[in-house]
């Protein structure tokens, strides 16, 4: 039997996996990979990036399993930190990246939807319903181009709060950041959505300013270019 | 437009914009200014239409959230993963022997190289080839040997009588290259008992002194001051160990009869 650990489960997996345990790092991936790979996903729409996050987070627990403090938050929010710092280091490397022009959604390997699966709907089903499939498909490519096109600051606190339903505490704690902060965040950026998704109405759409007026002329001209 | 206050809705349509995304959340459903939002917006057209729309924005995002559920890092990752984590870990110290182990292994090689030694050393005449037993006479030599080895020494001093020592040493030597070089020199304390059986021939290194004391003579006795140059010969042992017989190896033989033929 192995040495006893003592402390919280977290404490427990992160000496585990100091001494090379590989079910205890298992457990560790297993646990978080894929609401991480999700956020780079929503922030970068590249599955690329999305791995590559996934790889270097790990990997940093892995070399330097010491980095983790306890006292300073939870493993998860350990984790996202390092995913949130490379995602963000991504998309400042590659400044030229636009989001309309970012591989398709979900052409990857994992990938729910998608332009196969789409397909496959098209042909497996009636023709009503592969046009009902096909409109929320488009609907939803739409609202990932939205997401896409907000400033970072407000992009990850929609991937937080909205995606992945988090409550504005735990964002706010994984944002460093106040909880105020990430309600006016998500107050902002959502009005900025409905702006490019052309439904804001007008009053949200007065309040959202100029940027959010002139980002979503932006959109529309893009649109209009056949890219939505 | 601002929703009149005294309505039950003391929030104006700026307020209600600025929670209108919470109204929706689940996790505040029943807090203070949800409530005064929802009987805002119900006094409110304007702001009904907003937080309509927030509806429709909430069910778009969990339509791409539901449409990304699955979304996960590659099943390879984890393996480079893992094998990161094995690369990480320092490679497993050889366990270390007790000594007594290391002690014992060396006696064993030991005692196998002593083994080793003696089973060449008292290889039989006839065995199998190898180099210490190519000058090895074979065993149906043996008994032409007595007569010979007494024949040559008895002879030679006739043969030279009144030359130097040198001289006779060399007629000796030459003499006894003549005759053949496969005969064997009984020794004269040597069992009448010719059978060879269990006897082995060995090649030996002596001082070329020691040839003098076993009725032989040599010019390497004779070349060398302090009488200890080494010369080669082959010997017969009985099984008793007792000395049967002895020669000079052939190249010690031709040796001889060289410096033979320089006298």
């Amino acid at each position: 039997m192995g040495p006893k650990i003592v402390g919280s489960p977290d404490d427990a997996l992160v000496e585990l996996l100091r001494r090379g345990d590989e079910e205890a790092f298992s457990s560790v991936y297993k646990q978080h990979q894929a609401r991480l790979y999700r956020f780079a996903y929503h922030m970068s729409s590249s599955h690329s990036i999305a791995e590559e996050t996934i790889q270097e987070t790990f990997l940093t627990l892995i070399r330097q399993p010491d980095r983790f403090d306890p006292a300073r938050g939870n493993l998860s929010a350990f984790l996202f930190g390092i995913a949130r710092n490379h995602v963000l280091r991504a998309l400042e490397r590659d400044r030229r990246f636009e989001p309309l022009d970012a591989e398709p959604a979900a052409n990857g390997a994992n990938g729910s939807s998608g332009s196969a699966a789409h397909d496959r709907a098209i042909e497996g089903e009636d023709s009503v319903g592969a046009l009902a499939h096909l409109e929320r498909h488009e609907r939803i490519e739409s609202v990932r181009r939205a997401v896409l096109s907000l400033p970072t600051v407000y992009r990850e606190v929609v991937v937080l709060c909205d995606l992945e339903q988090r409550s504005y505490a735990d964002a706010a704690a994984r944002l460093e950041c106040p909880v105020g902060t990430v309600r006016s965040r998500l107050n902002r950026a959502r009005g900025l959505l409905l702006a490019k998704l052309g439904t804001s109405h007008d009053t949200l759409e007065n309040e959202s300013g100029i940027a959010a007026g002139d980002q979503s002329g932006r959109w529309r001209r893009l649109g209009a270019g056949g890219r939505i | 437009m601002a929703a009149p206050r005294g309505w039950g809705a003391d929030m104006t349509c700026t307020e209600f914009s600025e929670v209108v995304h919470e109204l929706l959340r689940p996790e505040q459903p029943a807090s203070e200014s949800v409530r005064r939002g929802l009987e805002h917006a119900l006094l409110c057209d304007d702001c009904a239409g907003v937080l309509a729309e927030q509806r429709d924005l909430n069910d778009q995002l969990d339509d791409l959230a539901d449409a990304d559920r699955d979304l996960a890092a590659p099943a390879h990752l984890e393996l480079n993963l893992l094998a990161a984590l094995r690369e990480q870990q320092p490679a497993p110290r050889a366990a270390a022997l007790p000594i007594w182990r290391w002690v014992t292994a060396l006696g064993l090689a030991t005692a196998a190289v002593l083994i080793g030694a003696i089973l060449l050393s008292h290889r039989p005449m006839d065995g199998p080839a190898g180099p210490a037993a190519q000058p090895a006479t074979p065993r149906t030599s043996s008994p032409s040997m007595p007569l010979e080895a007494s024949r040559v020494r008895a002879s030679a001093p006739d043969s030279v009588s009144g030359t130097s020592d040198q001289t006779a040493v060399a007629t000796t030597a030459a003499a006894s290259a003549a005759q053949t070089s496969e005969q064997f020199y009984r020794m004269p304390y040597a069992s009448a008992d010719e059978s060879t059986d269990g006897d082995s021939v060995l090649r030996v290194e002596l001082p070329a002194s020691e040839l003098a004391s076993m009725g032989l003579e040599s010019s390497a006795d004779a070349s060398s001051d302090d009488g200890t140059q080494m010369v080669s010969a082959d010997v017969v042992v009985a099984e008793d160990g007792t000395l049967e017989a002895i020669r000079l190896s052939p190249q010690q033989e031709q040796d001889q009869a060289t410096s033979a033929t320089r006298f």
